[in-house]
């Protein structure tokens, strides 16, 4: 399966998608909200998106507020159609923005630091209970 | 019920150090200045090798080892440099100065080891034998304490910097927030964030190092000179410390005013922002009329201060050698209300984002670059801390797109709180 993930900590963290580089999935990594706007079509494509809450939004001129992922997230939905399922990996916990990503359809949230097989554990969910028959939308 | 700031780092800090203990399988202990010229330990060393272990339960031995411990981490703390150390039972520790803003916070003894060119020197062996001289032990134990010592581990100076490294970053990391004049110039939300990031690759390869353990043949040695009960030790002391670090987020200190100088926060915040002033060369020239005395609760006003202070300093563009920029405070003293101004020449506000500004998470539209870092988070703390004192803020600025002019914020403060609010002192 492929797995895009958007973080900007990504050097410092990826000890924790070993687990799920050894369970055979190909991870791409994205490091800042604008470099995902111009990667709509893979981000279409993958099986999941891991996404970050707190990004650099690099030169993109338009203001994503206090948490760029969410921002960037609905735009991906409702601008992109991108119907990826999307996991919210992040350090940000606040009840206000649960809400908020419901609506946009998350299918899970894992807060950080995780260990790596929470992690894999979630992915798994979201994967398997995509490519189970009759459960795709 | 609130969390205690600085008890919740030091839960954090001494779950880190056993952290480190545990993966490195060393001594590890923590020295602090008392006030007084006085050492006091902070964190016992854990993890003893068995050779000082034995001497510990020998009953002449009785406090040797720690005072001998506290001599050495007083003279680090002196020079502030670096050492590594020879007991006096004639074991080697290396001894860090943890530095934060130029000071030696506290001193980190570990080791309990030979070390690769010191191994069997000549004034370690001469130390081990007066030891044994000294104490008298019996027959039995003088054995088993020979034996030990010559079963002491050994570290290549390779393995002593690629630990120095990580166990000094780490305390200072945590001297950084205990510290208050830099908690009070961090919003503690940050704070937590940055807690958490640095967590996250310790806590990953913890977990993948003992999965990758549990995978090898028993009853070989595994990698690193590991076992599978330290990395299960090492995951949860991880864990532990993640619940302490999620924790933090849950403290909120609670409003206590009381009468103190306005003048002295303002030259707090000042002096906190100087070295970043000084690298863009603009000058902080503070003006505050007497008396500057109002009813405040201290933390929370000198956050909203540096706030400010930060703003107009970081906002504000650089000066050169021959030009140099300034950003002003000014204070005024009215009937009820004292007045801050502060000012400074550099990023406007746009006409519209004159209210915006103080929304969670906006950042400015002339915000570029350099500009742009922070979570945007600042002004709409500050605001709602000026308000909690019965307070205003009200912002000026002319700016265009593509111009800079000078920018205003005006704070109003109540010289005194209502009765009720204000404690007594």
């Amino acid at each position: 399966m492929s797995i895009v993930w958007i973080d900007d900590d990504i050097e410092i963290i990826d000890p924790v998608v070993q687990p799920i580089v050894e369970a055979g999935h190909e991870i791409t990594r994205i490091r800042r909200a604008d470099q995902a706007l111009d990667s709509v079509e893979a981000l279409q494509s993958a099986d999941l998106i891991l996404l970050d809450m707190i990004l650099p939004v690099g030169d993109h001129e338009e203001d994503f507020g206090r948490y760029p992922g969410v921002t960037l997230l609905r735009k991906l939905r409702e601008e992109h159609g991108v119907k990826t399922p999307v996991i919210v990996f992040s350090v940000v916990e606040e009840e206000k923005l649960e809400e908020e990503l419901k609506s946009l359809d998350v299918a899970d949230y894992v807060l950080k630091p995780a260990l790596p097989s929470e992690l894999k554990a979630a992915v798994d969910k979201v994967i398997g209970f995509r490519a189970s028959p009759g459960t795709e939308t | 019920m609130p969390i205690n700031w600085s008890s919740g780092l030091r839960q954090a800090q001494r779950a880190a150090l056993e952290f480190c203990a545990t993966s490195t399988q060393r001594a590890i202990g923590l020295f602090e200045p008392a006030g007084n010229g006085e050492i006091r330990v902070v964190l016992p060393l854990a993890q003893f090798e068995p050779y000082c272990r034995k001497m510990c339960t020998l009953p002449q031995s009785n406090g040797l080892c720690r005072a001998d411990h506290i001599k050495r981490a007083k003279r680090v703390m002196e020079s502030g440099a670096a050492a590594l150390t020879l007991c006096h039972a004639g074991v080697y520790n290396q001894a860090l100065p943890i530095m934060v803003g130029g000071k030696v916070r506290a001193v980190l003894m570990y080791g309990q080891m030979w070390v690769e060119g010191h191994e069997r020197s000549a004034e370690a062996r001469k130390r081990h034998e007066e030891m044994i001289k000294d104490l008298k032990p019996g027959e039995d134990d003088e054995l088993e304490l020979r034996v030990y010592y010559d079963d002491i581990k050994r570290f290549s100076t390779e393995d002593l910097s690629v630990l120095d490294q990580q166990l000094s970053s780490l305390q200072r990391l945590f001297y950084s927030m205990i510290s208050e004049e830099q908690a009070q110039g961090r919003q503690v939300e940050g704070v937590i964030h940055d807690l958490q990031t640095r967590l996250q690759p310790a806590l990953a390869q913890a977990e993948n190092m003992y999965y990758a353990l549990c995978r090898l043949d028993r009853k070989e040695s595994p990698p690193g000179g590991g076992t599978i009960a330290t990395a299960d030790d090492l995951l949860k002391s991880l864990l532990a410390m993640r619940t302490v670090v999620r924790n933090l987020g849950e403290f909120m200190p609670e409003y206590k005013f009381r009468r103190e100088s306005l003048e002295e926060v303002v030259r707090d915040a000042v002096s906190l922002y100087e070295a970043e002033a000084e690298r863009k060369m603009v000058d902080a020239v503070v003006q505050m009329k007497a008396p500057s005395e109002i009813d405040m609760s201290r933390p929370h006003l000198q956050e909203a201060i540096n706030n400010f202070t930060h703003n107009a300093i970081k906002y504000s563009f650089s000066g050169s050698r021959t030009r140099r920029r300034y950003v002003a405070v000014e204070g005024e003293v009215g009937e009820s209300h004292y007045t801050l101004t502060f000012s400074n020449y550099g990023v406007g506000i746009l006409p519209d984002e004159l209210e915006r500004i103080f929304e969670p998470g906006y950042k400015g539209r002339l915000t570029q670059g350099e500009y742009r870092s922070g979570s945007g988070m600042g002004m709409a703390i500050a605001k709602e801390i000026i308000e909690k004192h019965g307070g205003t803020v009200e912002v000026q600025s002319r700016a265009t797109e593509g111009t800079a002019y000078v920018n205003i914020f005006k704070v109003h403060l109540p010289r005194r709180q209502p009765q009720g609010a204000r404690r007594a002192g």
